[in-house]
């Protein structure tokens, strides 16, 4: 049984100690450092008349992303409530990994057609906008692979 | 794989999510164990066994045989 229910919460408490709001604070801190981070280097890496513009947009951006890999960095997941002891043993677990194969075999399909037709047209594509749909792809085919063995399997 | 995990754990009382919480996993796993969606993984199997007190061939068969408990009732 949980024995340690009474001491688990919503958000969870750090793997170095302290309170939820403390494990909140910290997120928010590495968020921000990380946003500052990455905005000081698009404000120096790229040449052009708005720096501080440059700065904040891809501080604004990128924070929440640091927000949330900073929560998952610090947080010790046995804390959080509801969290089972056991995840790789959990259903979710294997919809996951049935999910992450299956979206393995459609980017090697939808990458390999893409490149073949990029190759034969001799089509020219902006490398940082090819990189953000295949990214976006990949997340959006994994998503919904998951939901569907999710669907079926439950 | 089938196996005879309500009946078990209605002789003990338990909810899907009490036995979920004794092996330390979701209760979706335990409710897709008890509809045959799901074969836990060996060390799994092995948690239930303890959980129960039996064997795990006594809580899960092949298709064709039925687990010793519904074979008794």
């Amino acid at each position: 049984m949980t024995e340690d229910s009474t001491l688990r919460s919503k958000w969870g408490r750090s793997k170095l100690g302290g309170t939820s709001k403390a494990l909140l604070v910290g997120s928010f801190v590495i968020g921000i450092l990380g946003g500052a981070a990455m905005g000081s280097l698009a404000a120096w890496a790229v040449s052009g008349p708005t720096p501080m513009l440059r700065f904040a947009v891809f501080a604004i951006c990128t924070a929440p992303v640091f927000t949330g890999a900073g929560y998952a960095l610090l947080v010790d997941r046995n804390t959080i409530m509801g969290a089972p002891r056991n995840p790789e043993a959990s259903i979710e677990a294997s919809w996951l990994e049935r999910a992450a194969a299956r979206t393995l075999g459609d980017v090697l399909v939808v990458f390999g057609l893409t490149a073949t037709m990029f190759a034969i047209t001799g089509w020219q594509a902006n490398t940082v906008l090819l990189l953000g749909l295949a990214l976006g792809f990949i997340m959006a085919d994994a998503g919904l692979r998951y939901l569907i063995i999710k669907r079926r399997g439950s | 794989m089938e196996n005879d995990l309500p009946n078990r754990r209605a002789e003990r009382g338990w909810s899907q999510q009490r036995l979920a919480e004794e092996l330390g996993v979701s209760r979706q796993t335990v409710i897709s164990i008890e509809k045959d969606h799901y074969d836990p993984s060996l060390p799994l199997a092995f948690r239930l066994a303890e959980v129960f007190g039996c064997r795990i061939e006594d809580m899960f068969t092949g298709s064709s045989v039925k687990p010793e408990s519904q074979q008794l009732s």
